[in-house]
């Protein structure tokens, strides 16, 4: 999977699990300024990622999935 | 494979059914939490179209539940039940039950989810087992706190309560010495299910969720991450969350009344391997061995139905010879063709097929499943009847008895008499058909039945099917007031309240409990709250006799006059004419209700033909 499918699935995700646009989420997008992404979000979107990428996370990599950029490159490190 | 235009088209043609049932089979290939997300969503344009029935969840609990509640909102849609939820606070489950002020009660339940964990409701027995006291004290006590909470949320709601049983811990502290013992973890909580389970019995609209045997199922190991326990609090898998919300629509259905009342199979390929026209008697596989096992494990499973009181029917394209031999001459059949109800045994076409079968039976078609091999033939009835529950089946023989098994429209709370004597009914009725063949005059034909019924106040061994009765008849029910087993009670215990309940047979058999009445007394007017018959016994003048009889009751009671309501509802049209009939006067009319009366001056004449039996058992 190219880094972009990557970005918009999670974006997807994101968008979908927060109930917010698709265009709202970017790549900066995190808890801290996208506010419905509440802790409540963040369950969901791991679950949700687990689903779809077919990993289960180690807690490690749960703590750092802080923002849309670093889930990518947890998912990325993950494929490597 | 459906894909998202075809369910998109399908909204457009306005086939709302149609597209939920597409919604049904994308979320099955992919049941994930982002596919719930997605049906909810596009689901949202055309709820309205679908004649949702309304529920209220509110799941109380010891960890965190939240996604759990999109994918059971999207399952639910599936089967017709619009589903509210509120999540109780963060392990507040005792305060918000014991409180009368909690938003919890301001909520105002129809369905109580306690979802609890061992760790959460008794972290000394999981923690830290050395320490535990008494088996036995420990789960007294843990028994008397549920006891303790039913009885607060009993006298502030009628809502029904399902409670978690404790699962086990994949590894006891003790390791394997904990089986060798009586006082062990393991046996500890095994005692506490065992006393959460009485519990549960003494009281009504109180039900048991095995959460240890359900864990069991898919796999302890596999159930919990305890990297997201440990990181986020959250002791489930992704996928748990699916098969927690299979578990709760198990008990969601029979509580909604959206459970199906009858089951259609195919035969080639899918009670016996092989097709019969072609393979023959000897060719068809079914026995011992593979695949002709797989075959009997299915029919084992359709047996179980007819037990729990499932209606069955063929429906199979065959010669009906050939098809009648296999029943008739099979040794390794377990099946036999007077555990249906209704056959057709031809080569019209399926859904052609089971319209008739439903006319026949007297149900509606939504209370009708189907099983069959075919993904064809499933194809075409979802197209043609989207009211039709379709069971999904693999391709090969050997899980179709599991898929039958888990598939949760069959599921029951409670089982009445009339449930288990159910497949002796339709033979019965069976033979009153042949005779009324015969041409005899209508007059002569319920005479020659020998009806003979029995009416009496509810009584702790009749309250389950009056609960049953009124929350599942739809056709010969005037004002389709659903009630559960506990407003039942508390109504047969308010002096100014009557409910009555009939019990019907003649001379081919018993039809059991069939026929419920209930009344409110209003000054000098009896107010017929309920009136309902089951859908065995429509047309042959028991009506009138419970009619008949309630009036005569009214009279006696010196009371002037009797009236009711017809409520219609899509269901209830064969009702609608039951009052004028029976002489009332329309008193009142909006919005298609109907208020009749009738003055009690005049007897209500009783049916002849019928002989009135008093009870004979004590209440």
């Amino acid at each position: 999977m190219t880094n972009d499918a990557i970005l918009e699935k999670v974006r997807a995700i994101v968008a979908g699990v927060s109930e917010v646009e698709v265009a709202r989420v970017t790549l900066e997008s995190s808890p801290t300024n996208l506010e419905e992404w509440d802790s409540l979000a963040q369950v969901n979107i791991v679950l949700s990622l687990e689903q779809e990428f077919g990993h289960q996370f180690s807690p490690e990599q749960i703590e750092r999935m802080v923002s849309v950029e670093k889930i990518i490159e947890v998912l990325t490190a993950r494929a490597a | 494979m459906p894909d998202r235009n075809q369910f998109i088209s399908a909204i457009e043609r306005r086939e709302h059914l149609r597209a939920l049932g597409l919604m049904r089979q994308l979320f099955n290939e992919a049941p994930t939490l982002a596919s719930a997300q997605f049906v909810l969503k596009q689901a949202a344009p055309i709820r309205e179209h679908l004649a949702l029935v309304p529920c209220r969840l509110a799941i109380l609990r010891s960890f965190t539940v939240e996604p759990v509640v999109p994918i059971l909102r999207a399952l639910a849609l599936f089967h017709g039940i619009d589903l509210i939820v509120h999540v109780g606070d963060f392990n507040a489950y005792n305060t918000e039950l014991l409180d009368p002020q909690s938003s919890f009660y301001g909520f105002n339940p129809d369905v109580v989810i306690l979802a609890t964990q061992t760790r959460d409701v008794l972290p000394e027995l999981w923690n830290d087992s050395a320490a535990t006291e008494d088996c036995e004290a420990l789960a007294a006590r843990a028994a008397s706190n549920i006891e303790h909470l039913i009885d607060s949320l009993r006298s502030r709601s009628k809502a029904h309560l399902i409670l978690n049983t404790l699962e086990m811990p994949n590894f006891p502290n003790a390791g394997i010495l904990d089986s060798q013992r009586n006082t062990g973890q393991s046996e500890a909580i095994r005692n506490v299910n065992r006393r959460l389970r009485e519990t549960a019995a003494k009281h009504l609209g109180v039900y048991v969720l095995d959460y240890d045997a359900l864990i069991a199922r898919f796999g302890r190991l596999n159930w919990g991450d305890e990297a997201k326990w440990l990181t986020m609090r959250m002791p489930l898998g992704a996928d748990s969350f699916v098969h927690l919300a299979r578990e709760y629509i198990r008990f969601l259905l029979p509580l909604c009344g959206r459970t199906c009342k009858a089951l259609v199979i195919d035969l080639d390929n899918t009670i016996w391997g092989g097709v019969i026209g072609e393979d023959g008697l000897d060719g068809i596989k079914l026995g011992a061995e593979y695949p002709g096992n797989a075959y009997l494990e299915v029919q084992r499973a359709i047996l179980d139905l007819h037990r729990r009181g499932i209606i069955l029917a063929i429906c199979s394209k065959n010669n009906p010879e050939d098809a009648l031999e296999v029943f008739n001459q099979h040794d390794a059949m377990l099946l036999r063709i007077d555990h249906f109800a209704a056959t057709r045994i031809n080569w019209k076409s399926k859904p052609e097929n089971i319209r008739e079968l439903a006319t026949e039976l007297n149900i509606g078609i939504d209370a009708l499943a189907f099983l069959d091999d075919n993904p064809l033939e499933r194809e075409e009835v979802r197209m043609l009847l989207p009211e039709v529950h379709v069971i999904d089946l693999p391709a090969g023989p050997a899980h179709f008895a599991a898929a039958l098994r888990s598939t949760p429209v069959f599921e029951r709370l409670a089982l009445s008499n009339e449930d288990r004597d159910r497949g002796a009914y339709y033979q019965a009725e069976r033979q009153r058909a042949q005779l009324q063949a015969t041409g005899v005059a209508l007059d002569d034909y319920y005479r020659s039945l020998g009806m003979v019924v029995e009416i009496g106040a509810v009584s702790s061994r009749t309250i389950a099917r009056v609960a049953q009765l009124t929350q599942k008849t739809n056709q010969f029910n005037l004002t389709t007031r659903r009630y559960s087993e506990h407003e039942i009670a508390s109504k047969a215990a308010d002096a100014r309240w009557r409910v009555d309940a009939l019990t019907a047979s003649d001379r081919f058999g018993d039809y059991g409990l069939v026929g419920v009445a209930i009344t409110n007394q209003i000054d000098d007017v009896c107010e017929i709250d309920s009136f309902l018959l089951s859908c065995r016994v429509i047309g042959r003048s028991v009506e009138t006799a419970l009619l008949s009889y309630l009036a005569r009751e009214a009279a006696s009671g010196g009371m002037r006059s009797i009236r009711g309501w017809y409520l219609p509802t899509r269901k209830n049209a064969p009702s609608k004419d039951f009052y004028p009939k029976h002489g009332f006067k329309m008193i009142n009319e909006n919005d298609g209700k109907m208020l009749f009366e009738h003055d009690l001056s005049k007897e209500i004449g009783w049916p002849d033909w019928i002989e009135l039996r008093t009870e004979s058992e004590p209440r």
